[in-house]
């Protein structure tokens, strides 16, 4: 830092210096900014006797991960200041999760408990949620809700289905509140603002494995633990999404709101929140897809519901079935997220005063009537109640003789695809970054962030890389991002053309985001069997299932850019007469090129949760290995949560650099 | 002050009788703040106390795990069912097989009873040697972890199931990333086999390559038995595997504690692990420190439970093969064995 503040405070000269550097272009820039790192290797790799060590790896340095352990058992078995157990009190905070959540369970399923209710028959549940859907949005919500749970009913899910929706409709309502009230706070002063976007960064950058294992230390295991899990997981999208619409509401609202003599209170409520209904809404959809994501995961702290059944299912490769649960919860997210925007959305709406009551709630009629009617219904037969198993029906056969068909006919050109990857490319790539010493890729990312974000942003990363450096897991963390690298240059590769192809049309573009939808949620446990089925246990298994995930922004990212390239620019290309391909090539592609980079760096965050969950499939030694082995041992406990933030490092690393470039790049362009 | 104080301690009396009373085990109920007060507690809780040990035993839920194997699973549902017949509360709670000791010792699970060896005999010993898991039984049935090759593989691989035979025809088992050796796929690395040392214990020209879970290892067999390739990986009785594809074990020199210990033992004077994995390893049942103080009848039960390998396996043939839910399996179980578990209830 001392560098950064001698050129402004000396002489003029070297600052121009420092300026002329930073307006190069193009493959110079570029050079310039590998030319340190390139010192370092070709100094590291003609003079290996001469490179000192301790520059190149700090294997042994175990430092940390120890100190972790050693402080996590210490709040678990000591007394804190002599006053109190920190397990015990948050086993006690956890332990008032249960009433909610005993209450909800009972009314959706269980039916019996201390709060004497009976459970609510399906033919009652799924007609609500038919005229929720009516009420909401009309016909075509209506047959979406009434489809969807009716699909849970057919399938034979409806038991350990209803099991997740009650553990989600406590959870999604703390978390998004949580998520709001945080957002809020962070709004109003700007001292927690600095606090809480770091602490949401890594949040959202941690693996969910590194902190499944302390919750199970510290909340103990069962329905509150998962729940536990899946509020922190689902609330920092919500609290940087709130923080988002109080901060872009525009001034002129808000000094009409003041002009118009608005109380603190009223501004709040009457003006800000209203205007920034568009990022709340977004932030309710995100908590439900985070909520129903960790489903799965929630079953290894101990939460029943839909997850256990699921990872049964493909232990012992019943892969159709399996399916249909991760359809399950796939459904269930939509169904939910699609109502809870449409109530979001609503307007008011104004009816005439002097019609009777009843006309003017037809929707709440025809709720009761369906729970009157239901519940008769279920009193004299019990198919009403829960249907029998004869009576439904299960896709799996078919998905077994595709999986068969496909082991068949495909495992061999698919066999010579995979040794060609890793022989060619993979290995070569692994050993690559294995060889790597870390003060080159400091010395790399330094300059990078230098370029994009001065001297601060080059002082923070390469704080970071000296942490991966550090923490006693430098080489498996370059094992986990050589993989993460190579599924972001194939989920680039393949989710571009599908973005630019899908953004070419309206309808494209709906069809489009369902599917996005539908990868995001669907549980990626079954993508693990079939891809170890086709490439066998390595690396090329795991490089596939991660980019079956990691696709999703990609394609996402690249839409949102070429759709928000502004018309008028468009027109103005066609008037000069550009063809298609030249309008996408020199107008659309580098307009929308910014916001493709965001993309980019959320395939990479997403292919750092996913990369963890890959340590499944097995074959790579990475810092996903490192976590599922601090499972075995109490003592662990720490380390797994130091591999999990290597995890967040790689992230925040690239997360940093991609923004600020994409921001620079953004003004240049004259977007925003 | 002295008014505040005069005022809390009756309140703070009041509150510790009541929770005593309340509930009798507080473990989950007591509050955050009790805990400073935990010293003054049993002066005030000995008073009931004779009172619960007449009622016998706690009517908390017993909370049994449900873990991710189908012989598990069913055999769950067994013991909770034979608990509830013998008029206990039962609460089965999701869980990871590794994770589960460090609950148990934690108390927020009562009982595992299917604690095999191999795998989670490490994970197990430990918290039995830190005093807060009981050794509790041991099941007439025996466990094998060993490499094993589906049967079709003898057709190409004459010789097997000696391990040397297996050594000779290495180069069947080659893949791009193992080059000339052959490749064996072992269990997870966390369930801390020793395959590698055992490689180089006996010289062999093997790769060892950890799937990172069972269900990858049966997906890998599942795809090579689809067109007969070779593959030798890590597997185990009783399992449901051995219903649904044919193989054996292969057979390495037989195990002594000595081999893992011992260079001088074997065939490799250098070497540890120049042996096979014990043919006939435990299966236990563990439970938590507190339950036989709890609940003493219940532990008694527990205690004379008795499964063999063919229960096991039929356990979890019924779901794998014929593709019951565990529940009912269980229910099917309890049906056929009535005898059986009576005896166990009654001793």
């Amino acid at each position: 830092m001392a560098a950064a503040t001698e050129p402004a405070a000396g002489s003029a000269a070297p600052r121009s210096v420092t300026e002329h550097i930073r307006r190069l272009r193009g493959w110079r820039m570029a050079l310039l900014l590998v030319s340190p790192y390139v010192a370092i290797q070709v100094f590291h790799q003609a003079a290996p006797g001469l490179f000192p060590d301790f520059l190149s790896k700090l294997g042994e340095f175990r430092f940390l991960p120890d100190w972790a352990n050693e402080a996590l058992l210490y709040l678990k078995n000591e007394q804190l200041a002599g006053l109190f157990n920190v397990k015990d009190v948050t086993r006690a905070v956890s332990g008032w999760l249960e009433y909610p959540l005993d209450l909800s369970e009972q009314l959706l399923i269980a039916g019996e408990g201390p709060f004497g209710l009976g459970a609510v028959p399906w033919v009652v549940l799924v007609g609500l949620f038919a005229v929720a859907g009516a009420a909401l949005g009309g016909w075509r919500l209506a047959t979406l809700a009434g489809g969807c749970s009716l699909y849970l009913v057919f399938f034979d899910i409806w038991d350990d289905s209803m099991i997740t929706l009650s553990i989600v409709v406590v959870v999604a309502p703390l978390a998004a509140f949580f998520g709001w009230a945080a957002g809020l706070a962070a709004a109003k002063a700007k001292w927690f603002e600095g606090l809480l976007v770091p602490v949401l960064n890594v949040m959202q950058s941690m693996p969910h494995f590194s902190y499944l294992l302390p919750i199970s230390v510290f909340i103990g295991i069962g329905d509150e633990a998962g729940a536990i899990a899946t509020i922190l997981f689902a609330v920092p999208p919500m609290a940087r999404l709130t923080l988002l619409g109080l901060q872009t509401v525009p001034t002129e609202v808000l000094e009409a709101g003041l002009t118009s003599g608005c109380t603190r209170w009223q501004m709040l409520w009457k003006v800000e929140m209203p205007a920034a209904r568009p990022q709340l809404l977004v932030g309710v959809n995100q908590v439900l897809m985070q909520c129903f994501g960790m489903t799965v995961l929630a079953s290894f702290v101990g939460t029943r519901g839909l997850g256990l059944p699921l990872l049964n299912f493909l232990q012992s490769l019943r892969i159709g079935k399996a399916l249909e649960y991760g359809v399950a919860i796939v459904l269930m997210a939509i169904m939910l997220d699609r109502l809870s925007q449409a109530l979001g959305s609503r307007r008011p709406e104004h009816v005439e005063a002097s019609t009777s009551w009843l006309a003017r709630h037809p929707f709440w009629v025809a709720g009761a009537a369906v729970a009157v009617v239901g519940t008769a219904l279920a009193r004299v037969t019990d198919h009403a109640q829960l249907l029998p198993k004869n009576w439904t029906v299960s896709t799996a056969p078919v998905w077994e003789w595709l999986v068969d068909w496909v082991q068949l006919n495909l495992k061999g050109p698919l066999g010579h695809f995979r040794d060609f990857m890793i022989l060619e490319i993979l290995f070569p790539m692994r050993d690559g970054f294995g060889s790597l010493p870390w003060i080159g890729l400091l010395a790399l990312v330094a300059a990078v962030g230098w370029r994009f974000g001065g001297w601060k942003l080059a002082a923070i990363v390469s704080l970071f890389v000296a942490y991966l450096a550090f923490s006693g897991f430098w080489i498996e963390s370059m094992e986990t991002l050589y993989l993460v690298v190579a599924a972001l240059i194939v989920s680039v590769a393949i989710g571009v053309p599908i973005g630019v192809f899908a953004s070419t049309s309206a309808r494209r573009y709906a069809a489009v985001q369902v599917v996005l939808d539908t990868f995001q949620v669907l549980p990626s446990f079954i993508y693990l069997i079939p891809v170890v089925m086709l490439f066998r246990v390595g690396p090329v298994a795991a490089l596939s299932a991660i980019v079956i995930y990691a696709t999703v922004p990609a394609v996402r990212y690249t839409m949102l850019g070429l759709r928000s390239v502004p018309p008028d620019m468009i027109e103005a290309a066609e008037m000069s007469g550009c063809t298609r391909w030249q309008l996408l090539r020199k107008v659309k592609f580098p307009m929308a090129f910014p916001e493709i980079m965001l993309g980019m760096n959320q395939v990479l965050l997403f292919g750092l949760l996913l990369v963890i969950i890959s340590a499944f499939i097995g074959g790579i030694d990475g810092l996903g290995d490192e976590i599922l082995l601090a499972r075995t041992e109490q003592a662990l406990v720490g380390e797994g949560l130091v591999a999990g933030f290597n995890v967040a490092v790689i992230g925040l690393t690239a997360d940093q650099l991609i923004t600020s470039y994409a921001r620079e790049r953004k003004s240049q362009l004259g977007i925003n | 002050m002295s008014v505040l104080r005069k005022l809390i301690l009756p309140l703070v009396a009041l509150a510790l009788v009541a929770s005593a009373c309340a509930s009798d085990d507080d473990e989950d109920a007591a509050p955050a703040t009790e805990a400073p007060a935990a010293a003054e507690a049993p002066s005030a809780t000995e008073a009931p106390e004779p009172e619960a040990e007449e009622m016998g035993d706690s009517s908390d839920p017993i909370r049994i795990p449900l873990h991710n194997w189908s012989s598990q699973l069913v055999g769950a549902e067994v013991v909770g069912g034979i608990l509830e017949e013998a008029g206990f509360s039962v609460e089965y709670v999701p869980s990871d097989s590794q994770v589960v000791y460090q609950s148990m010792c934690d108390g927020d699970i009562e009982l595992v009873h299917e604690v095999w060896e191999g795998a989670f005999g490490v994970a197990f010993q430990e918290q039995v040697d830190a005093g807060c898991v009981l050794d509790w039984a041991t099941h007439n049935a025996v466990t094998r972890e060993e490499w094993w090759y589906p049967i079709y593989v003898e057709d190409v691989c004459p010789g097997l199931p000696d391990w040397q035979a297996l050594n000779d025809c290495a180069h069947l088992f080659a893949t791009a990333e193992t080059g000339d050796k052959g490749r064996f796929l072992g269990g997870p690395v966390d369930w801390l086999k020793g395959d590698e040392e055992r490689v180089e214990g006996l010289g062999m020209n093997f790769e060892v390559i950890n799937a990172g879970s069972a269900a990858t290892l049966w997906a890998e067999l599942d795809a090579a038995s689809a067109d007969n390739t070779p593959i030798v990986l890590f597997n185990w009785t009783p399992n449901f595997v051995e219903a649904v594809y044919e193989g054996k074990f292969i057979e390495f020199p037989t195990f002594e504690d000595a081999c893992r210990t011992d260079p001088e033992w074997g065939i490799n004077a250098e070497l540890t692990h120049d042996c096979g994995n014990p043919a006939d390893g435990y299966l236990k049942t563990g439970v938590g420190i507190h339950f036989p103080e709890k609940w003493p009848t219940a532990a008694a039960i527990v205690q004379r439970m008795d499964f063999t390998n063919p229960m096991l396996a039929a356990m979890a043939a019924a779901v794998d093969v014929d593709g019951k839910e565990a529940s009912e399996a269980a229910q099917e179980w309890l049906a056929e064995n009535e005898d059986l578990w009576r005896s166990w209830i009654d001793g």
